[in-house]
């Protein structure tokens, strides 16, 4: 048999094929809003879909490594808006993806691979290992599972157990802080006091009728959602697969498409219609009203959450290493009023930053990260003496820590994963993987300069 | 010897000793030529089997050479294997290089070793605390992550970073190796001190002195280390004996050229013997050095809990062996003691096991905390009986298959590719050997493994 036919074989037996009758695919890109620059960003809100629909999966992008002890394939999931809104949703996606989880860990009870999950705000991750000459097979199992509505017993596992966590869970502030910064990215408004200016009154219907509310994981439509295919409730995964060289023809039609492409730029994703919290000003449109949404709380600690929106022109990579560098930077100042401190970039291009603290202590934390920021966006790279400047030094550690991670495949297969969802085309994914080592210093300086605090969320005890 | 500062080869031979610069001379024009081309009677012996390239040359090496064989269904893998490392080359009177050129990967590692032997873990965890105390600000620097420890019977640390940042990466892996200084000794005992006294407030960690005072009179120690080391000249002690540089293994792992590598580590650690060094193999600790006149001697009987009344919870324990840490058959017996563990889960009783305890690192404890000291006991017994043969033959082969996938995904990573390599160095067939091993391991090995536990078991805590 010849490598052609070999590849065609297991390309056909890694795509899964609609059950008989096979009714029509849904065209997924009816759903992607347009970004900016004219191309469709993937389904971040998929409609409702009827009931035994079914699609094709896309083909994985295969990343290509010479170098290979161990491959890795990752399926990430969108996270919907609608999933930040809405608390059902919410629980669904928790319930859903360790039943997935479950469901995949014992579909590959028979191989030598290993899965496990990572959720962020943008996306939820699958991410397996295995040897390079399990790929075919793992992927094929993942395809599988991804395809098929999930077991009941998982779901009522997953369901048992959340109910559990939830009794201990009940009433916890970093809860309900997540639900109020989710909710404020998301446009809408759960609870707490927005400062704006002629801020539109509260949106109507269920997704604020709802506030504290949690779904009853024992309701009918619940697991009927929480069993749906995951593809199908969550829409199309993106996936990614690293391989060697060997492999790789194997897993894509044309794993030569790793040709230099543009960088992939962050989208831009307009404000949703009615959005309450943040909208463009009046007389300057170019401009965002900076918005706060205040809750206070009889705890200990207060959260503070604040959304940037970066120089128009930023690239995926770029943000990403102002995010790093603001968290290296931070972390360097870190004392005991401070009790936790992250930052991503969401997929409306925006770099968020969350921490807790002690309530005396959260306007000067809030200040630090200001100052942080315009500290990174202010310095060239250069020091008056001519010798490396303080934010050349930390850049490369940051650069290096970075290319650490970038040597896990897992890792790589994480990250590409992430710009699919985001909407990368495939050779900005690969680009993706290999710009880290081209990214310099003064491009993230001018990511920082142009960064407008968009939305801030306070939640907790307010200093006296 | 001070440790060297980072930069090109000429750099590296400031400091050196006139024997040791025209050593480095010779080395450097014989690597300017292909390793097959070298003097014949300057190599005493090249092996090439498979992608390896073994060469030894000069002085008979302490480490013995690998063998390569190939055991398992598939035999060992042809070129391009990773986890079989590209060459060994042992540099006579110095250490043990082995190198693993990953094409394409961003990142390097380094991995150094030394046998703990004499065994003295208390003044081995010293001795690492300290040369990580000095090592940490340059790794910071360029976002290198550093480790070190004892595993597996050997004094080991790691460094993995940017491939841009070799010279750095090489100078952490020289101050790692170079001698302790009383800089951060008194922190390092005091955190040692410390340790032991919360290890002494838990019934494990009750259980495992127990282990390790039970494991001293059978003459074996179990390398709790539960006492901490007494004073500096312990550790430098210790050091002369461990890290002299015929005694040293250092692992590269990266796009890094041959000559590079003997340039930069051919002469790391303490200088041996025949080099002017000064002899501490097998000598024991020495009291007194102008530096531990303030040093207190606290060992756990003299911790701030002894003369307390012992925990409220009554415990359980035993130690037994599973064979040396290297066989893959007792690999895959502690998976099957962890799968079986998991089945079991206890009401109200909580089960800790540790591996590579004692001086070869061959010892695993299992301890059993409850309220009621039958609980503990029969959670113990049902836990014991997991490792009979008839109990170990029902999950053997699900174990067999959890620890390839284990073995696998460690090597993903640079950290812990390099720890595999180290691991199984001596193994027939380096990992590689060790995977197929796992995937070969049946009746014969099982059987082995049931009887090295009946033979060896220990129990603890009876009559508490």
């Amino acid at each position: 048999m010849t490598r052609s036919a070999v590849g065609c074989f297991l390309l056909a037996w890694a795509t899964v094929r609609p059950a008989a009758p096979a009714p029509p695919s849904l065209d997924w890109a009816r759903f992607a809003p347009p970004l900016h620059d004219g191309r469709s960003a993937p389904p971040l809100q998929p409609a409702p879909k009827p009931a035994g629909t079914v699609f094709r999966q896309a083909p994985p992008v295969v990343v290509v490594r010479d170098w290979l002890p161990v491959g890795a394939i990752a399926m990430a999931l969108p996270l919907p808006a609608r999933a930040q809104r809405s608390p059902e949703d919410q629980v669904v996606a928790q319930v859903a993806d360790l039943a997935l989880l479950r469901t995949l860990q014992e579909a590959m009870g028979g191989l030598a691979a290993r899965v496990g999950k990572r959720r962020t705000r943008t996306a939820r991750h699958f991410v397996a290992t295995a040897a390079p000459e399990d790929l075919p097979e793992v992927l094929r199992v993942m395809r599988q599972v991804a395809a098929k509505p999930l077991p009941a017993r998982h779901v009522e596992f997953a369901s048992a157990r959340f109910v559990r966590e939830r009794g201990f869970r009940r009433g916890s502030p970093q809860d309900r802080f997540d639900q109020l910064f989710s909710a404020g990215l998301a446009g809408v408004q759960v609870g707490g006091e927005v400062d704006a200016p002629a801020a539109p009154a509260r949106p109507a219907g269920s997704l604020a009728a709802s506030g504290n509310s949690l779904a009853d994981p024992s309701s009918a439509a619940f697991v009927a959602k929480a069993t749906a295919p995951p593809a199908v409730v969550w829409g199309p995964p993106a996936w990614v697969v690293v391989a060697d060289t060997a492999r790789a023809r194997l897993l894509a039609r044309d794993p030569s498409s790793a040709t230099p492409a543009e960088p992939f730029v962050l989208p831009s994703l307009p404000r949703p219609p009615g959005d309450p919290v943040a909208l463009p000003d009046a007389a300057d449109p170019s401009r965002v009203r900076v918005a706060t949404v205040r809750e206070t709380a009889e705890v200990v600690a207060t959260w503070v959450g604040v959304a940037y929106r970066l120089a128009p022109g930023t690239t995926l990579t770029q943000a990403d290493f102002l995010r790093a560098l603001l968290v290296a930077q931070l972390e360097r100042q870190r004392d005991d009023a401070l009790y936790a401190l992250s930052a991503e970039v969401d997929l409306a291009g925006r770099l968020l930053v969350e921490y807790s603290a002690t309530p005396e202590a959260a306007r000067a934390w809030e200040s630090r990260i200001d100052e942080a920021l315009f500290a990174v966006g202010s310095e060239d790279g250069k020091s008056p003496s001519g010798t490396e400047s303080r934010l050349a030094r930390l850049f490369r550690a940051v650069r290096g820590d970075r290319n650490r991670r970038m040597a896990n495949p897992a890792h790589v297969a994480q990250v590409a994963a992430d710009a699919l969802l985001r909407g990368a085309t495939r050779p900005q994914v690969l680009s993706i993987v290999r710009e880290a080592r081209d990214v310099r210093a003064e491009q993230v300086a001018r990511a920082a300069r142009g960064a407008r605090q968009e939305i801030r969320v306070e939640y907790g005890a307010v200093a006296r | 010897m001070a440790p060297l500062r980072p930069g090109p080869a000429r750099r590296i031979r400031r400091g050196l000793p006139a024997w040791a610069v025209g050593l480095l001379s010779v080395g450097t024009i014989l690597l300017s030529a292909p390793v097959g081309e070298w003097p014949s009677h300057l190599l005493t012996a090249v092996q090439e089997r498979g992608r390896l390239k073994h060469v030894r040359s000069g002085a008979s090496a302490s480490v013995p050479a690998p063998k390569l064989g190939s055991r398992g269904r598939r035999g060992l893998r042809g070129l391009g294997d990773p986890l079989v490392p590209d060459r060994v080359l042992d540099v006579p009177g110095g250490p043990v290089l082995v190198l693993e050129a990953a094409t394409g990967l961003p990142a390097a590692g380094i991995r150094m070793s030394a046998p703990l032997d004499p065994y003295q873990p208390a003044a081995a965890t010293a001795l690492v605390s300290l040369a990580l105390t000095r090592a940490r600000p340059i790794a910071e620097l360029v976002g290198a992550s550093l480790w070190g420890g004892v595993e597996h019977g050997r004094i080991a640390y790691h460094v993995i970073g940017d491939l841009r940042d070799m010279d750095e990466l090489a100078w952490i892996v020289r101050i790692l190796a170079s001698s302790p200084s009383r800089e951060g000794m008194w922190e390092a005992l005091a955190r040692q001190r410390a340790h032991a006294d919360r290890m002494a407030e838990t019934p494990h960690g009750r259980a495992l002195a127990e282990i390790d005072a039970r494991a001293a009179e059978r003459g074996e120690g179990s390398g709790v280390g539960t006492a901490p080391a007494e004073s500096l000249a312990e550790v430098e002690n210790l050091w002369k004996a461990t890290h002299a540089r015929d005694r040293l293994r250092i692992f590269v792992l990266g796009d890094v050229s041959v000559p590079v590598i003997l340039s930069d580590f051919s002469f790391v650690g303490a200088p041996t013997e025949a080099q002017g060094g000064a002899s501490a193999r097998g000598s024991g600790p020495t009291a007194g050095d102008g530096v531990s006149d303030t040093t207190v001697a606290l060992s756990r009987s003299r911790g701030p809990v002894a003369g307390r009344a012992p925990p409220s919870p009554a415990w359980a324990g035993a130690f037994f062996s599973l064979g040396t840490p290297g066989d893959p058959a007792a690999l895959v017996a502690r998976n099957a003691l962890a799968v079986g563990l998991r089945s079991l889960q206890p009401q109200g009783v909580v089960v800790r096991v540790q591996h590579d305890l004692g001086e070869r690192a061959r010892w695993t404890a299992v301890t059993t905390t409850a309220l009621a000291q039958r609980a503990a006991d029969s959670a113990l017994e049902e836990a014991l009986s997991l490792m009979s043969a008839t109990s170990l033959a029902a999950r053997w082969a699900a174990a067999a298959e959890r620890a390839r996938g284990a073995l696998l995904a460690a090597t993903s990573t640079p950290a812990g590719w390099l720890r595999i390599a180290d691991r199984y160095y001596s193994h027939a067939g380096f990992a590689r050997g060790a995977a197929e091993a796992l995937e070969a391991a049946g009746k014969p090995e099982l059987d082995a493994v049931a009887a090295t536990f009946e033979s060896s078991l220990v129990r603890l805590g009876r009559g508490r």
